[in-house]
């Protein structure tokens, strides 16, 4: 990835607040799930969002595909604001960036045959004669490891993991310069995540694709990705580099959350510092006064409970929002890259 | 040590529209007071069938048990009647399930369900029974409870709702605790405190645990024991440490290498290629030839029997046979 080149997706000051409204009489209050959001990615890239259930990964997956406004702040791709896109521009962007989803069962259309679900992008599209869409599929099929065999089957015929590839084929018959992944193989057993992630992998490198990862797990992301933005409560708390975020965490609750992924490793989970937070994730309903993480922060101080903290560079592109950042001096026992 | 809970050889099927499913054939293990035995294995390799046999929660029909034995305290559970297993159950076993909301009536505070469950087990008023309750809440990190017990399911988060679960399941000091993936739907940072509180009760306790997950990570780190499943099969089984340092099952390996990891670096997951069989097909010899690597040709026809490569480690594998020749 050279430095001169431009970023494929800009986002800035990304916000997207819903009314909601808690009881049958009461006012409606603002729950915002993405609440200010700002990163880039280089073409080529793979850039991992990583965060809790209800931070606020899947609204900013469908705000990045232009599949809902946002309350404030845009989304450029490739220099263009896409909330402000024409139509003939918007159909364009809408075969550039594709989205894979988590749930391979229910993101596929149950009385279509696979050859059906894989045409259905050229036909939207009104791409190819028939017999080039049926050597098109065909390809697809191959590179995504789904037996020729099975091309009439329906989606029930396959188990999930070859559901997913489905998805993956369906996301990748355009090709695509951006794919958004959202949890592409958290429904999956162990043995056939591998199996996805490294068709991924392959993928990539073949058809040049950047991906945006979202997963709530650091593991998978490792394997992938070149850098990761961690998500709390609808903001960015941390982002840096792989190996930095990772061996060398700075925000608290980064460091907390790599804590409590257990290792497999008897040896080095008997040998290992942990921090186990106390509380639940607070509400998004009614998150915390100015660091959202304070009451769960074991490093807190007064000034934290009225202080929103801005994203800072604490090394080489490496940010951190945090003003204690305890770790500055010294580095977390809990990192885990050694 | 006589083990509090000992399974040897279950066999259990359903009928189905296309045959005979045996979702758990043939499985052996000893439970040891104060420890932990993990079964792992990926989905539908028949742990959560396994352990709703131990609790005898299965509906029969559809559910057969084919054969087996699973002692406690001295008595074969499959040989109760299902109002001596209602006595057992709850009571000297307790079981948590994966999903809490399941298991929850959504219609009665979470004071009156604990309550209910004391009351049930051991003779005592309904006021002793609550007070009880606030107790438990307490024991496992629910803050003001003595306001909460008050409160309905669904004003609980999820990990607030699985520290009720596991609250319920000790209300009576069980023998041995079946947890099915009490942590596979909650976050990372819950499931941490969730398996802290396990072990914290645990030491206290002395209670046996059979922790049912596909998380070999959380294996590590709770496990004294593992078994590994697969197809309804058990394939391997050690102390954590050995089976770890030393796995020795072609599908063993296969799943501890297909793991992503936060520690050193692989460029590429070796993924198993394949899948796991059909069950409604009797299959003669081991279930995982079809993808293992290194099978011989007597792999597909004879079932493996039981190798012990090492004191405590047993494989269900061929390549065993090959080797003490
Ligand atoms: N259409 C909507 N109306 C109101 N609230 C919403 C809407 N969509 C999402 N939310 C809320 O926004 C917050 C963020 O949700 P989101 O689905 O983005 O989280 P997530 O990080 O993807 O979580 P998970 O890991 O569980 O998928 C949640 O509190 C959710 O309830
Ligand atoms: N009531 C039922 N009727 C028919 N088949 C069943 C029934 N319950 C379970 N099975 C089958 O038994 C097998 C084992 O299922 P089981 O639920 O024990 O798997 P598991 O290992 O717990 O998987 P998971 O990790 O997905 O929870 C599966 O093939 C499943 O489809
Ligand atoms: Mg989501
Ligand atoms: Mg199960």
């Amino acid at each position: 990835m050279s430095r001169d080149t431009a970023p494929i997706l800009e986002i800035r000051g990304l916000k997207r607040h819903f009314a909601v409204s808690r009881g049958l009489f009461s006012s409606k209050t603002m729950l915002k799930a993405v609440d200010g959001v700002d990163f880039s990615v280089m073409p080529q890239e793979s850039f991992a969002v990583v965060g809790e259930s209800g931070c606020g990964k899947t609204t900013l997956a469908r705000l990045l595909l232009a599949l809902d406004r946002p309350t404030a702040g845009e989304v450029l791709f490739e220099g263009n604001n896409i909330f402000s896109l024409r139509r003939g521009a918007l159909r364009r962007l809408r075969r550039d960036m594709q989205i894979i989803f988590q749930d391979p069962y229910s993101s596929l259309n149950p009385r279509m045959t696979v050859e059906e679900l894989l045409m259905e992008p050229f036909v939207i599209h009104g791409i190819g004669a028939p017999a080039e869409r049926r050597e098109r599929v065909k390809r697809l099929m191959d590179a995504c490891g789904l037996a020729q065999s099975k091309i009439s089957s329906y989606p029930h015929e396959f188990s999930g993991g070859q559901r997913q590839r489905i998805g993956i084929a369906r996301a990748l018959a355009l090709n695509p310069k951006l794919v958004i992944a959202d949890e592409p193989v958290s429904a999956l057993d162990v043995s056939i995540q591998a199996q996805i992630l490294n068709l991924l992998k392959d993928l990539q490198n073949e058809m040049r694709l950047t991906y945006v990862f979202i997963s709530h797990d650091f593991s998978t992301v490792r394997h992938l990705c070149q850098r990761i933005a961690v998500m709390y409560l609808g903001r960015v708390v941390e982002m840096g580099q792989t190996e930095s975020l990772l061996g060398n965490p700075q925000h608290p609750y980064t460091e907390a959350l790599l804590s409590a992924i257990p290792i497999p490793d008897p040896n080095i989970e008997k040998k290992r510092t942990r921090v186990i937070l106390t509380g639940d994730v607070p509400s998004p309903l009614a998150p915390p006064s100015g660091c959202h993480f304070h009451p769960r922060c074991r490093y807190a101080t007064e000034a934290c409970k009225s202080r929103t903290p801005e994203l800072s560079e604490t090394q080489p592109g490496h940010w951190a929002a945090c003003p204690v950042l305890p770790f500055a001096q010294k580095p977390s026992a809990a990192a885990l890259i050694h | 040590m006589d083990p509090v809970l000992s399974v040897k050889d279950l066999r259990v099927g359903f009928r189905t529209e296309r045959g005979f499913l045996r979702a758990v054939d043939g499985i052996s293990y000893d439970l040891h007071a104060g420890q932990t035995l993990a079964i792992v294995g990926e989905s539908g390799s028949g742990k959560s069938v396994h352990a709703l046999s131990i609790l005898r929660l299965l509906p029969e029909p559809p559910a057969e048990i084919v054969s087996g034995e699973i002692t406690f305290a001295g008595r074969d559970l499959l040989k109760l009647s299902l109002s001596e297993m209602r006595k057992i159950r709850g009571n000297r076993i307790a079981m948590i399930f994966q999903e809490p909301m399941t298991s929850l009536n959504p219609v009665l505070t979470i004071g009156d369900q604990i309550s209910e469950a004391v009351i049930l087990h051991q003779k005592v008023s309904q006021a002793k029974a609550m007070a009880k309750a606030v107790d438990l809440l307490k024991k496992v990190g629910i803050p003001h409870p003595s306001e909460r017990v008050k409160d309905y399911p669904h004003q609980f988060s999820g990990g607030m709702r699985q520290r009720a679960m596991i609250a319920m399941a000790l209300s009576c000091d069980p023998d041995v605790l079946v947890a099915d993936e009490p942590t596979t739907a909650l976050d990372v940072t819950i499931q941490a405190q969730i398996l802290e509180l396990m072990r914290d009760i645990q030491k206290e306790s002395k209670m046996g645990i059979v922790l049912i997950t596909h998380n070999l990570g959380v294996v590590a780190e709770m496990a004294d024991e593992v078994c590994v499943m697969y197809a309804g099969r058990q394939m391997e089984g050690a102390g954590v440490s050995e089976l770890f340092k030393d796995p020795r099952h072609p599908y063993t390996r296969g799943l501890l290498n297909s793991v992503p990891s936060l520690y050193g670096r692989k460029d590429r997951l070796e993924a198993i290629a394949g899948q796991p069989p059909e069950l409604v097909s009797e299959v003669p010899g081991c279930p995982f030839e079809p993808r293992c690597s290194k099978a011989m040709a007597h792999c597909k026809t004879e079932r493996p029997t039981r190798f012990e490569p090492a004191a405590g480690h047993y494989s269900y594998c061929w390549m065993e046979d090959a080797k003490s020749q």
